[in-house]
């Protein structure tokens, strides 16, 4: 499963739903540092994320590879929940109703962990003064670990292209620290 | 490793309860489903209607009863003139775009069928399509065809006469496909060496621990419908 790409882990749910959870396993961390990041709160950034994985899993059969690539649909939906919830001032649970999942119920270890994951505010500031493709490669590979391989798949480069924008990254963040202090 | 477990069990079990075994439910609504049937049902009457106007493949047999396109029936049947054969596939079947086995040198891959969609995938398994196999479902199906090489001093004894069904005394065997793909949910493989045409052929059929049993009839009346034309011989090598 962790060979297939994104997109084939979505068409295949239908079939074989572990696709789905190899698919959450490949984004959780992200999704969970994006909300993180965005609402500074813990509980609030797992919430999202459930209904986020949630309303995907409802609508993986509507997923089509030829509009957008898969984890930019992903991300579409958790723009959409994060916008809804600022707006109502709660998040939405319509999609993990509608698959009678359960209420998440967190412990404290699983809450630090999380608000780990939203990474140090001064950072992410820097990171937001770098051009998008070194802090988006920056991102992947420093703070959320991820493979490089996985990283080149998804922004459809070559792994030392990528590595190349982690290094430049990496570099000019160095010159940005220097300057701010 | 995920951060939050809980959260991936109970994705995974509403993926179960969402999807389960709804595979072979139609998802084309009533009223499409009978415009659907009604195109296939004029094409396939096209397709009869073409074959019968081209002089059928020659050399498979001095009394010929295997299954023939028949009108209605919904099949695609797919001429390949430059490797001497003629395929047909049921509905919800797809015939592979590209070589399965693009480094296997003999046999020789001659087509591969599915009810998944295939694409080539390297693997550490170059003599079956195990890198395509990974997104094979428990209740799908799969069939390929390959082709022996040359080999003027061999005998061929165990290239057996083609069967007259393909189904009748196959038996699943636990072959390379189960190993290949890293033991995961376990396949029902046959593999059937056969002769026509002078050719000497490997069939093998994969099915899903969960197949419907019609799949299994799909797979082996897939290989029923072949046809193989004598004229059209294999210009490599066979190996040792």
């Amino acid at each position: 499963m962790d060979r297939l790409d994104d997109e084939e882990l979505l068409s295949l749910t239908p079939r074989r739903p572990e696709a789905f959870a190899a698919f959450y396993r490949r984004y959780e961390r992200m999704l969970l540092g994006f909300f993180m990041r965005r609402t500074g709160e813990p509980e609030l950034a797992a919430d999202l994320t459930a209904e986020t994985f949630a309303a995907a899993l409802m609508n993986v059969r509507r997923f089509d590879p030829g509009r957008a690539p898969a984890l930019a649909w992903l991300f579409g939906i958790a723009q959409n929940k994060l916008r809804h919830a600022r707006e109502k001032g709660r998040v939405e649970d319509r999609a993990r109703r509608g698959l009678g999942m359960p209420v998440l119920v967190l412990e404290d270890e699983a809450l630090e962990r999380i608000e780990r994951l939203g990474g140090d505010e001064r950072v992410v500031a820097w990171l937001e003064r770098l051009p998008t493709d070194q802090a988006e490669a920056v991102r992947a590979r420093i703070i959320d670990e991820q493979p490089y391989s996985l990283i080149a798949a998804r922004v459809q480069c070559s792994e030392s292209v990528v590595r190349q924008r982690v290094s430049r990254g990496l570099g000019r963040l160095r010159s940005i620290v220097k300057e701010d202090s | 490793m995920s951060e939050l477990p809980s959260l991936e069990a109970a994705l995974l079990e509403a993926a179960h309860r969402r999807y389960g075994r709804s595979m072979w439910r139609s998802a084309v609504p009533r009223a499409a489903r009978r415009v659907r049937v009604g195109a296939v049902i004029a094409a396939a009457v096209a397709v009869v209607v073409i074959v019968v106007a081209v002089p059928l493949l020659r050399g498979t047999g001095d009394s010929d009863e295997r299954p023939v396109a028949r009108p209605g029936d919904g099949w695609t049947t797919s001429v390949d003139e430059a490797h001497g054969f003629e395929v047909s596939v049921p509905p919800g079947w797809r015939l592979s775009a590209e070589s399965l086995t693009p480094k296997l040198t003999d046999p020789r891959e001659l087509l591969s069928a599915a009810t998944f969609p295939l694409r080539y995938r390297d693997s550490s398994c170059n003599h079956v399509p195990s890198g395509a196999l990974e997104t094979m479902g428990r209740e799908d199906g799969f069939v390929t065809v390959l082709e022996r090489g040359r080999d003027p001093g061999s005998s061929w004894t165990e290239f057996p006469p083609r069967p007259r069904s393909f189904a009748d005394g196959a038996t699943p065997e636990r072959g390379d496909v189960a190993g290949c793909l890293g033991g995961k949910p376990s396949v029902v493989e046959y593999w059937i060496p056969f002769t026509d045409a002078d050719r000497h052929f490997y069939a093998m059929v994969v099915v899903g621990p969960e197949a419907p049993a019609k799949v299994r009839t799909n797979a082996f009346e897939i290989l029923d419908r072949m046809r193989f034309d004598a004229a059209v011989q294999p210009d490599w090598r066979a190996s040792e």
